[in-house]
């Protein structure tokens, strides 16, 4: 099959009744939870697992993949207009965003960020056309080795990432990695951690950690800190005013390109994804200006470039995990265990055998940015309007919709209590700078790693021959040594930075 | 992300332990078995791991500039504290007595303990939120999507 075949199958899969009302629904809601500061996509889309294993795979998919690119587009909105990011990747949208509504420009401050996620969307899905098949094709190659090196590779760039400290995020990874072993051995059979509990026999289900870690912990969490939403500056009214005109237009360019291209390759890289993408377009904006002194007070190619990145990033991010399998975020974590308990195993082999599913949902993206962007420019000061509901009575009403997700399940109770006490113990582990992000995403490659490192070990006769006689499977185990090191380097550095600084301030 | 002191070297020391425990649980596995690479090897590598960097990370926070000192404990606002408590205590009673007072039982006394006493909202909010969320959850879910709700074993003793 050709690549015009394989586009016509994505929309013919993609444009089906069913497909595009599940993409309105994913977009509206992901613009709607990123307009919320406090709850991400992470949380949303695991709360919404449940709700998933009722749908087709490539519906379960386009409904996530709408939420996380929706939640690109609707966290800039709060950003600009109030100054709050509504999610993380928009947080660097309020530095110049905000100046440009304060100075009365937040019209063309929004529509250039709704145009340059559409540009930077559209733009990507027509080289993820391209990317996903070529990348499929080279993971052909990989064999039990080069599978347990990439996996490796992915969660320690993981952890560069990480919010807290990276030794704790590592550390998490491990814990997540122990805990994808809870259950009983596929090979041998052997009850490994269960403790004679029979709820452990088949192991921790993804979607009870995923709500207990992501969705209860991050209620409570709001709960302890409540501040009121201050009051939006006053948004456009009619459309034309949300036209950049073209001196912004001229700025933007190149902008926009620069944080198209860094978003698509960061996304596609494990530990990437749309924050590290628009903070890295930033900064490089900033360096690439002839007047780096605007930035920060209302220039428009700080907009431009953050938010054509965070949503190239967010939707390259689907190539990883579709055409090798692995995950390169705690979202794409979860997406990837959706997947895996429908029984789709993403991987080279997806393109060939499920086609409507990969090429499906990378036209949804194409239309999801359609709607989007026709969603975002008139309908702005009705997603606005979402700030005015309390979080009081938001977050009581999610804990609902939370125990009825773990509830159906499996029917059963325990699942509930085990979402609760996993909650409560994400709440705590943010306390102490433990992130749960790389424990879930851990938890979620463990089994392929797991796998992997057997069957390579097996190959090997015991030895670790496999890593470094296959040329693939040794660059990405230096690539992790290397990692690694310069992890050991960064970290002594810092620890001498801040011994040196506090004898100065001692003496 | 600020964190109390003593409460991280607390977790580490608790995730240090266990992973002590799972060392020594995954070489009663065995690490290898009848030629291949047995039950055990995976679990082994993974608790290595949590034991070494627990390790790492206690003695980094204990030799950390100004880490004797206590100045770095978060001073947390006690309304904030106690709001999370109460969704504490309201989350493992809603969770517990699923089965037994059934889900809209248990709904409405999560709910109600939520929304009354952590976000101390008044008589005419919360009443009809809880009715409006139970109405709004019976008609999406168990009419519209069929999901199963626990009826409770204590009406079924009783009706």
């Amino acid at each position: 099959m050709g690549i015009l075949d394989y586009l016509a199958i994505g929309f013919s899969t993609a444009l089906s009744l069913n497909n595009l009302l599940i993409c309105f629904v994913g977009v509206f809601v992901g613009t709607a939870i990123g307009v919320l500061p406090g709850l991400g996509p992470t949380a949303t889309v695991s709360l919404l697992l449940p709700l998933s294993f009722s749908m087709s795979p490539t519906a379960a998919i386009i409904l996530m993949a709408g939420i996380y690119y929706g939640s690109q587009y609707g966290g800039s909105l709060t950003a600009i207009l109030v100054r709050i990011p509504g999610e993380s990747s928009s947080m660097v949208t309020c530095i110049d965003g905000y100046e440009m509504a304060r100075q009365g420009r937040a019209g063309a401050a929004l529509g250039m960020s709704a145009f340059g996620s559409f540009i930077a969307g559209i733009a990507v899905t027509a080289a993820l056309f391209f990317v996903g098949p070529a990348l499929a094709q080279f993971a052909l190659r990989f064999g039990p080795a080069e599978y347990a090196a990439l996996v490796l590779l992915g969660l320690l760039l993981v952890t560069q990432i990480s919010q807290g400290s990276r030794l704790n995020a590592l550390l998490m990874a491990c814990v997540g990695l122990l805990m994808s072993t809870v259950g009983v051995d596929q090979i041998f059979g052997d009850h490994r951690y269960t403790f004679g509990l029979l709820g452990l026999f088949n192991g921790f289900d993804v979607a009870i950690m995923a709500m207990g870690l992501f969705g209860i912990a991050e209620l409570l969490s709001n709960a302890e800190g409540r501040e009121n939403a201050p009051e939006p500056i006053a948004q456009p009214k009619r459309l034309v005013e949300m036209l950049p005109n073209r001196e912004d237009w001229r700025l933007s360019a190149g902008p926009l390109m620069r944080g198209t291209s860094l978003g698509f390759l960061l996304g596609l890289l494990p530990g990437g994804g749309a924050t590290i993408a628009s903070f890295a377009a930033y900064v490089m904006e900033r360096r690439l200006s002839r007047h780096p002194e605007k930035f920060g007070k209302g220039a428009i190619e700080g907009v431009a470039g953050p938010e054509s990145a965070n949503n190239a990033a967010a939707q390259s991010a689907f190539i990883p995990l579709l055409s090798l399998g692995i995950p390169a975020n705690a979202v794409m974590g979860v997406i990837l265990a959706s997947l895996l308990i429908q029984g789709v195993q993403p991987g080279p082999a997806l393109m060939t055998k499920n086609p409507g599913l990969f090429f499906g949902v990378i036209v949804s993206m194409l239309v999801g940015n359609i709607m989007l962007v026709i969603l975002n420019v008139p309908l702005i000061s009705i997603f606005v309007q979402l700030l005015r509901v309390p979080i009081s009575i938001l977050s009581p009403l999610i804990i609902v919709f939370c125990v009825i997700g773990a509830y159906s399940l499996n029917n059963n109770a325990a699942d509930v209590v085990m979402m609760v006490s996993l909650g409560i113990a994400g709440y705590l582990m943010r306390k102490v700078d433990l992130d749960p992000a790389p424990l879930v995403l851990a938890f979620v490659l463990g089994q392929i790693f797991e796998t992997s490192l057997r069957q390579a070990l097996l190959v090997g006769r015991g030895t670790l021959a496999p890593f470094y006689d296959r040329p693939i499977a040794a660059f990405l185990i230096c690539c992790s040594a290397a990692v690694i090191v310069i992890q050991i380097a960064s970290a002594y550095l810092s620890y001498r930075r801040k011994r040196n600084a506090s004898v100065a301030v001692t003496s | 992300m600020q964190a109390s002191r003593i409460g991280t070297l607390l977790s580490l020391v608790l995730l240090c332990g266990c992973g002590v425990i799972a060392i020594v649980m995954a070489l009663q596995l065995g690490l290898w078995r009848d030629g291949s690479p047995g039950p055990g090897l995976f679990p082994f590598v993974a608790s290595s791991g949590i034991v070494l960097l627990s390790g790492f990370s206690m003695l980094f926070k204990i030799l950390a500039p100004g880490g004797g000192a206590a100045s770095e404990e978060a001073v947390l606002p006690m309304a904030g504290l106690t709001r999370v408590g109460i969704y504490m205590g309201a989350l493992i009673g809603y969770a517990v007595l699923l089965e037994t007072l059934g889900f809209f039982g248990s709904t409405v006394l999560g709910l109600f303990v939520i929304l009354k006493f952590a976000e101390r909202l008044s008589w005419r909010i919360t009443v009809p939120l809880i009715l409006g969320a139970l109405l709004f959850t019976h008609l999406l879910f168990e009419r519209g999507l069929g999901v199963y709700f626990p009826k409770g074993t204590l009406w079924e003793m009783f009706l």
